[in-house]
């Protein structure tokens, strides 16, 4: 239970620091592409925007925790994931305007949400990407295994 | 590398002790072999269909809780019931067995192959067809045992 305990903060910790390097990083790249103005937007309502960042964080970075724990498959683990990542992320990104709303709009909130979703299959993509590469080095060195073990035993046979 | 070497007859156990810097593939190999030596005598025993079977570990494939039971995979993909915990089995077992999750333990002669999940996961295919997933908190224990960083 100590354990646990102990993870669910650490990953809480890296989901609140994964919203705000991200929240530094988007406040960059804007400040330098659309100038001081809209660093002005943001700060006056900072703690708003800066809380939301973390909340955001939280629920995408920090909800990863879920993959520690054994005893869920691995398709629940990716339906939390999901399912806590949109519903934090959607809201919370209409309400503080980082997506613009248009109300009676279906469509076009449709498309926003779909697009939102779209976000996450890519860094989903990126982490299998990563996770491939692991899994072909890992086939490559069983492999490798597999040729010492032939040739070990072929050597025997000639002794 | 140095090599020390103590020859007591008096010695009630075996063992080696290794000083490295990191897990290489060649001291791993070392390691296996030293433990064989241990471990070629030894043979477990596991219930199917009400009958006790001697099983040898170079026989045994994966080894997993299953409900409440801790189940060893063959190469023939029986499937025989232990009597035994997967923590001692773990320290019975020779440095071919190699824990995957909290509740499996594989025999690393007989992965077929791992195939990456979307989700992060990575799953190992056994030759004998079982299938289980590698465990991010054991992934790095994994892969540091076949001698990779």
């Amino acid at each position: 239970m100590k354990q646990i305990a102990k993870l669910v903060i650490t990953y809480l910790f890296y989901g609140v620091s994964l919203g705000c390097t991200f929240f530094v990083i988007m406040c960059l790249s804007f400040c330098i592409g659309g100038g001081d103005e809209f660093l002005q937007m943001i700060f006056d309502d900072f703690a708003r925007q800066s809380v939301g960042a973390m909340a955001v964080g939280v629920a995408c970075g920090g909800t990863a925790v879920v993959y520690q724990f054994d005893r869920l498959s691995g398709l629940m683990k990716t339906i939390i994931h999901f399912c806590v990542g949109m519903g934090v992320f959607y809201p919370v990104a209409v309400s503080l305007g980082w997506i613009p709303f248009f109300p009676g709009r279906i469509l076009v909130t449709v498309l926003q949400f779909l697009s939102s979703c779209g976000i996450f299959m890519v860094i989903w993509f990126f982490f299998y990407l990563f996770n491939r590469n692991e899994a072909r080095k890992i086939n490559e060195r069983l492999k490798e295994m597999e040729r010492d073990k032939e040739e070990t035993s072929q050597r025997r046979r000639d002794d | 590398m140095k090599v020390e070497c103590k020859i007591d007859p008096d010695y009630q156990e075996q063992y080696a002790v290794l000083y490295i810097k990191k897990m290489t593939r060649r001291i791993a190999e070392i390691i296996s072999f030293l433990e064989r030596e241990e471990t070629d005598s030894l043979t477990l025993t596991g219930a199917k269909e009400k009958k006790t079977f001697f099983l040898k570990p170079e026989e045994m494939v994966l080894v997993r809780t299953e409900g409440r039971e801790i189940i060893c995979y063959d190469k023939l993909k029986n499937r025989y019931v232990l009597d035994k915990p997967l923590y001692e089995l773990e320290q019975i077992l020779d440095s071919h067995f190699v824990r995957i999750s909290k509740s499996t333990i594989i025999n690393i002669r007989q992965i077929n192959h791992v195939e990456a999940g979307f989700n992060g996961t990575m799953e190992l295919v056994m030759k004998n067809g079982v299938t289980d997933y590698i465990s991010r908190n054991y992934r790095k224990s994994f892969k540091e045992r076949l001698g990779l960083k």
